[in-house]
């Protein structure tokens, strides 16, 4: 190891590879590359010191409100993170669960069913309240049948880091038998303070049930807009329109938020977070999937909104 | 302040000699020298005749000045300063000339080649010479910086010390995070 002029960084101490390293490594992105370089820079970027600084601040907060069963005993932070990311945790009394984004370690949060407004939520003829081993959540909103989908979740701004942008998904899946969503979706995104709207998200329209060309050569129709644009047909006036893409855990999603713009559309946190430290009662709304469903024999498992960067 | 000469010897016996001020910039020359036991030299069996200088060099500039560094990581502002109520801006300004002239002297010291680096951090670390450790780690830093594993061994001539099955299991992990990394 000892050469003549020491042009091998292993004859550092580890202290001063730990400070080199905690200086370049700005996300866990860069910790893992610097780790595939050789096992000393691979000990110094697992090194608790450099991932402790990828957790949101609060995180030992956010932990000791879980109810999900007991944490394992974590051998290193770096262990500890990537735990974090695979496994939501439930919080907030089990109705939501908390997870950290791998990239950036900021936070995700998933609202369970049973804390979004559905509109006839409490019918049983139009919704039921199984429980499904796939999800997080010890029950899902079922979908049955009704005229009328709307879906509606919130959840407090002071849960959300400052100057982070995030974006919001509605996750759920379809059942075999699922009819009747086809049609265009409205959705809008709104911050709310004190029960008065601070900023209202433009609409935009999402399917939730990924149209197919019909085979009867006919499109499928909005009913509630003539002037809508017929699904999947190019037309260059037209405003995209979001569809479901598979997550890798079996559910769908959709991106619901708005900012017009990109098809990836966030909306932005900052100012209010920031401006409004005194006012806990902040609140993100995202009034949701508003659609007419006639014939409404379809199958909706709404599993959540899950609000991550 | 009293000019006490003071006497270091390097890990190859040569005797180089030092202010007692300028050697205060060092944490551990200082404990040694309030501790009473200064004997006529201090051997410094980790630094050889090549660094010692370079490492005076730095003390002599720095030596009973414990905040320069800090002063520069502020961008050159003293911030308890303004609160006072003698604030005195010709003092300020002269400050500041003050501050520039060093980031400009630390500029000229710092450049050299990566073998210095290495031995100069040592030095900085084993003398306790926070400045100076600072500087060293901060250009090594920026050396790493930005650049692909595969850059990275090169630049510092490293060898990867992974087993190939290792080094397979490292590719897999990278296009994982790619893959994560490319939805972002």
């Amino acid at each position: 190891m000892e050469q003549e002029g020491n042009t091998d960084l292993s004859v550092l101490p580890e202290s001063c590879i730990v400070d080199i390293f905690s200086r370049i490594c700005t996300s866990p992105r860069d910790a893992c590359r610097l780790s595939a370089v050789s096992l000393i820079f691979q000990s110094a970027a697992d090194s608790d010191s450099i991932w402790e600084r990828f957790f949101p601040s609060d995180v030992q907060l956010i932990l000791s409100s879980s109810v999900s069963q007991s944490l394992p005993d974590f051998s290193s932070k770096k262990e500890q993170f990537l735990y974090l990311c695979d496994n939501p945790l439930l919080v907030e009394n089990g109705t939501m669960t908390f997870a950290l984004e791998k990239c950036s370690g900021k936070k995700c949060y998933m609202i369970g069913a049973r804390e979004l407004f559905l509109f006839w939520g409490y019918d049983p003829k139009s919704w039921k309240w199984p429980s499904l081993p796939e999800s997080r959540f010890s029950e899902v909103a079922e979908l049955l049948g009704m005229g009328w989908l709307e879906i509606r979740g919130k959840m407090e701004t002071r849960l959300l880091s400052p100057n982070t942008t995030y974006v919001i998904y509605l996750v759920y899946k379809l059942t075999v038998l699922a009819n009747g969503l086809q049609y265009k979706s409205r959705v809008t995104v709104n911050l709310v303070s004190c029960g008065r709207s601070k900023q209202q998200g433009r609409e935009k329209s999402v399917f939730l049930h990924r149209p197919v060309e019909s085979k009867l050569g006919r499109e499928l129709p909005d009913e509630r807009d003539a002037n809508s644009v017929p699904v999947f047909t190019e037309n260059k006036n037209s405003v995209p329109v979001e569809v479901p893409q598979e997550r890798g855990d079996g559910w769908m999603e959709i991106v619901t938020d708005v900012d017009g713009g990109g098809s990836r559309a966030t909306l932005k946190m900052t100012e209010f977070v920031i401006n409004d430290q005194a006012n806990t009662k902040e609140e993100v709304y995202c009034e949701s999937v508003r659609q007419p469903t006639y014939r409404a024999s379809s199958c909706l498992q709404a599993e959540c909104f899950e609000i991550e960067t | 302040m009293s000019s006490t000469k003071i006497f270091l010897k390097s890990s190859d016996d040569k005797t180089f000699e030092i202010d007692e001020t300028a050697a205060r910039a060092s944490e551990t020359l200082k404990n040694i020298i309030d501790g009473g036991c200064l004997d006529g030299v201090i051997p410094l069996p980790n630094v050889s005749s090549n660094i010692l200088p370079k490492v005076i060099e730095y003390c002599k500039k720095h030596g009973g000045d414990n905040g320069s560094s800090k002063k520069i990581a502020n961008g050159g502002v003293d911030k308890d300063k303004e609160i006072l109520p003698d604030y005195d801006e010709e003092e300020d300004k002269r400050e500041k000339v003050r501050v520039d002239e060093l980031k400009k002297w630390e500029e000229e010291y710092m450049d050299f080649d990566q073998q210095v680096l290495y031995d100069l951090m040592l030095a900085a670390n084993y003398l306790h010479i926070k400045g100076l450790l600072d500087l060293t780690v901060e250009k090594a830093a920026s050396m790493i910086r930005g650049r692909t594993p595969d850059q990275i061994r090169e630049n510092f001539n490293i060898n990867s010390d992974f087993t190939p099955e290792e080094e397979e299991e490292m590719i897999l992990i990278e296009d994982e995070w790619d893959d994560e990394w490319a939805f972002d």
